[in-house]
């Protein structure tokens, strides 16, 4: 499949939460620089289309069992982000729930070359642009 | 390339990201909307909410008992308090993952009072390309629960003339069911004679957490009042910590999850074991707020036990479940997580003609339009029905609402962009 890859900012244009949003061909596209990484995914939550990518990043409540058997709860090191509709949780590394796997972000392509950060969206170019939104 | 403070942040802080204001959130519902042509439709929204706090000062002004009112003035050095009320804030919005809490709360700081909360109104209403929306206390929900109940019947009177004067007289689009006063059966009765008329108020609700049975003969009186005038009652459910069986809770999950449903099943159950849809034939009963999937529950429950022990229910000519498809039931939350489920709960209780959309706005399990508009299972008629032709015919909403777009303050509000 084509791909056509739009500009959507500088590295150094990403907010102090590591994150831009931009819309490219009327859709929003949230990329993340986490660890290094750059991901990309639609600011549109599976569930009922909440603006998932600006959501906050949480780390991600686990539970271990003591010996006694109590439950013990504590943040984890892994991040999620949620939606700040309703609360899903997606992880940025896969795009996945934790609660059903099943239910997973739309991700894009998403490639840095010099300090540019470009995202790649299916189909030739016809003049795609990004307008990246104030940082979110 | 990467941020050595951002990385400081992500491996300490438990989250990282901003509030969102009540525009930012909102502008997802209407991009869905529009992209539907879900503000081309009449739609009515049958369950949105106040957060009465932050004009707890205005509300109290109108308790008519100096006394009472100077008591719930000075009990919290002039903050927001009501003896016995449940404290939810921070719980329900999952301390700061779910915003639209907070973000209702910091919303037009330029305005104060009710003007600041209709501008809120507007935001929403205009987001999900509502034509109506019925306005509902949040904190006031708990008025059966408060443990001096003397204050309960000045504090719905001064709800029911605060929203009156101040909320429903600025926007012939938002409309309310009255909370009424349920420990008090005569103050019912008085607050029905005084507000039936007022512009806006589209019936009376029981908040359905409280302990006062509905069969009660004192009661008789207030639902023939409303029925004589064509009034819905409504049952608003919620939850309570403090129940018995809600104290080995230790999550707001476990207490949320069942407390809704639960408190209207016990409505429901007292109100059709006790023959009150055969006393009241013309009373439109609307249940609010507890999910569907208890409905069928209850249905087959009821149905099997009345089968053996019709006895017990000798008013009723049919099964309880035939009642209760006669009932309405607003659409919050939306269960919507078995589809096939849904659509079986959907048959079961009439949807098409029974069923009327909420937004629960800005509550933490709130609904978009959408929500409906997206089942697979859906009519288009049925989907218009339970966006807002549902709704109209029960609360008797004008037709001709496009072509009267006047406020009730006398001037004419801007045109729609529709």
């Amino acid at each position: 499949m084509t791909m056509t890859y739009v500009k959507v900012g500088r590295i150094d244009s990403f907010s102090e939460e590591g994150r831009l949003v931009a819309e490219i061909a009327g859709r929003e596209v949230a990329v993340f620089l986490l660890d290094g990484e750059l991901v990309a995914y639609e600011n549109r939550c599976p569930h009922i289309g909440g603006p998932v990518g600006s959501g906050q990043l949480v780390r991600r409540v686990i539970a271990r069992e003591e010996p006694d058997g109590a439950i013990a709860e504590e943040f984890s090191t892994q991040r999620v982000l949620v939606c700040p509709w309703h609360g899903y949780e997606f992880d940025l590394t896969t795009g996945t729930c934790p609660g059903d796997p099943r239910v997973r972000l739309t991700s894009y392509e998403v490639k840095l070359e010099s300090e540019d950060v470009y995202v790649g969206v299916p189909g030739p170019s016809r003049g795609a642009r990004a307008a990246a939104s104030p940082p979110t | 390339m990467g941020d050595a403070a951002l990385d400081g942040r992500l491996q300490s802080e438990p989250m990282v990201g901003r509030e969102l204001t009540h525009v930012e959130l909102l502008r997802n519902v209407e991009r869905e909307g529009r992209a539907r042509g879900l503000h081309e439709l009449f739609i009515v929204d049958v369950d949105f909410h106040h957060a009465e706090p932050q004009v707890w000062d205005e509300i109290i002004t109108h308790v008519p008992n100096e006394v009472i009112r100077h008591a719930l003035q000075t009990g919290n050095h002039g903050g927001w308090y009501v003896p016995g009320a449940i404290e939810t804030g921070g719980v329900q919005e999952l301390q700061g993952r779910i915003q639209s809490p907070s973000a209702w709360h910091h919303a037009h700081p330029e305005l104060a009072g009710a003007d600041r909360d209709v501008a809120r109104i507007r935001d929403m209403m205009d987001a999900m390309g509502s034509d109506y929306a019925s306005l509902f206390p949040s904190f006031l929900l708990n008025l059966g629960l408060f443990p001096f109940r003397e204050f309960e019947a000045p504090i719905a009177f001064a709800w029911a003339e605060w929203v009156s004067e101040r909320v429903l007289a600025q926007d012939s689009r938002i409309i309310t069911m009255l909370s009424l006063p349920f420990g008090d059966p005569d103050a019912c009765l008085k607050l029905v004679e005084h507000f039936g008329d007022t512009p806006g108020v589209v019936g009376f609700m029981i908040t359905s957490v409280r302990y006062d049975p509905t069969y009660k003969k004192e009661y008789m009186k207030l639902y023939r009042a409303l029925e004589e005038r064509g009034l819905p009652l409504g049952f608003h459910s919620s939850f309570n910590y403090m129940d018995r069986h809600t104290q080995q809770f230790n999550k707001f999950i476990s207490v949320h999850a069942l407390g809704f449903p639960t408190y209207n099943m016990v409505q429901a159950t007292n109100w059709i074991v006790n023959g009150l849809p055969e006393r009241f034939p013309d009373l439109n009963l609307l249940f609010i707020e507890g999910g569907l999937a208890w409905i069928p529950f209850l249905m087959q429950r009821l149905d099997a036990e009345f089968m053996m022990r019709r006895s017990e229910a000798p008013l009723l000519k049919r099964r309880p479940s035939e009642y209760m498809k006669e009932f309405y039931y607003s659409s919050q939350p939306l269960e919507s997580v078995h589809l096939k489920q849904l659509e079986h709960t959907f048959e079961m209780i009439n949807a098409e003609t029974q069923l009327c959309w909420a937004s629960d706005w800005p509550h933490w399990d709130w609904d978009p339009p959408h929500h409906i508009w997206d089942l697979p299972f859906l009519t288009d008629q049925a989907r218009r029905n339970i966006l807002g032709e549902n709704a109209r015919r029960l609360f008797n909403l004008p037709a001709d609402f496009r072509d009267a777009d006047v406020q009730r303050d006398g001037s004419e509000r801007e045109a729609r962009s529709r």
